[in-house]
């Protein structure tokens, strides 16, 4: 009696857990900013609101896809993972998830993603969002991430993929707003990450990845991280050059840029890791807003 | 489409981005070169050089698009 009573409430909880640790693969947190690019993008394509059918199945493609590539990157990095206080809690490294099974899932969400996003949207976005996993497992956790100081610059392109997913799900081609919008996000992520590489050296020395401060030290990556910022700036009010972009976005774009320069020169002059911190959140409000400026620009 | 030089928001937006890119990107690059180990061999210090140089060859390369656009 007490099993009937007992048992599926057991094994909702089991299920619950599972369906948890699996979610943990796929790192949700990240992806969040990852379509807020992707849904801006599609608001600018769109010069307005795209059909929401079509929104809601590119989010979801999207999300897999990127969930897809972190949970083949857990399988990749599981001995390295449980080096670092930052990751050895994630699913695989805990044992909670065999490798097999979190690569199996992953290349499943890739798979599934590609036949959402063909289905609703067009074979184009399908393409781009399988690249961009792609890039992700094979250009930068495979191959860069643990042989160069270079890793997220070049390996962030694998990021700046959703904006172009996106545009293409509504345009089913890629023009050079959506490449700048590319760029942006290309350009964003080495201020972004290396600011968070201050915060996390020792992790990253402890497992032996080759990350800026690591290699060359603290005041080389916050001057690194100084002249980035300065090069994304340009690049961000590209769109407005380019007359893709109009007097809305370029405004906002302004004053979102000289926080996020202050806040690098801040870094860059005095040594803390509150500015390293500051830095780094400040950037993830920073894309989120630029790219929404973007959509209300183009609205 | 207007121009580059006829329209004031394409123009001031190109400046600023060429202000910001040129110089801030030719210190970053001059910068990365000089931190190169001098114990990497030769295949390693190319392979550093170009991992430095591409991201500003694409910059070069969007500036032109944006300004012929």
């Amino acid at each position: 009696m007490s099993t009937d009573v007992v048992g599926p409430a057991h094994a909702s909880t089991r299920l619950s857990a599972i369906v948890t640790e699996y979610l943990k693969l796929t790192k949700p947190r990240v992806i969040s900013l990852l379509l807020v690019t992707t849904a801006a993008a599609m608001f600018t394509a769109a010069h307005g609101v795209p059909r929401g059918w079509l929104v809601l199945w590119t989010m979801v493609g999207g999300y897999l896809a990127a969930g897809g590539a972190n949970a083949i990157n857990h399988y990749v990095d599981r001995d390295i993972d449980g080096h670092m206080k930052r990751t050895d809690a994630r699913p695989v490294v805990a044992g909670s998830v065999t490798p097999r099974r979190a690569l199996v899932f992953g290349l499943a969400c890739g798979a599934v993603s590609a036949a959402i996003l063909a289905a609703a949207a067009n074979e184009l976005a399908a393409v781009l969002a399988v690249t961009g996993l792609a890039v992700y497992v094979g250009i930068y956790t495979l191959w860069l991430k643990r042989s160069t100081v270079h890793n997220i610059v070049i390996g962030g392109a694998a990021g700046a993929f959703p904006p172009l997913v996106g545009w293409a799900a509504v345009t089913d081609h890629i023009g050079l707003f959506a490449w700048l919008m590319f760029a942006i996000v290309f350009y964003w992520t080495p201020p972004h990450f290396w600011a968070l590489a201050l915060l996390l050296q020792n992790d990253y020395a402890a497992a032996g990845v080759p990350m800026l401060p690591v290699v060359h030290g603290e005041d080389a990556t916050r001057r690194q991280i100084f002249l980035w910022t300065l090069v994304m700036v340009g690049v961000t009010v590209l769109p407005c050059a380019a007359g893709l972009a109009g007097w809305t976005y370029f405004v906002g774009a302004l004053l979102l840029n000289a926080v996020f320069v202050v806040l690098a020169y801040r870094l860059w002059r005095t040594p803390s890791r509150t500015f390293a911190r500051w830095t780094f959140h400040y950037s993830l409000l920073y894309l989120a807003l630029v790219f929404v400026l973007m959509a209300i620009d183009a609205a | 489409m207007s121009a580059l030089y006829d329209s004031p928001l394409r123009f001031v937006a190109f400046v600023l981005a060429v202000v910001m890119i040129i110089p801030a990107g030719w210190l970053s690059l001059r910068h990365m070169l000089e931190l190169r180990p001098a114990e990497d061999g030769p295949r390693a210090r190319a392979l550093e050089a170009v991992w430095s140089i591409a991201p500003l060859v694409g910059l070069i390369a969007l500036l032109v698009l944006a300004g012929v656009q």
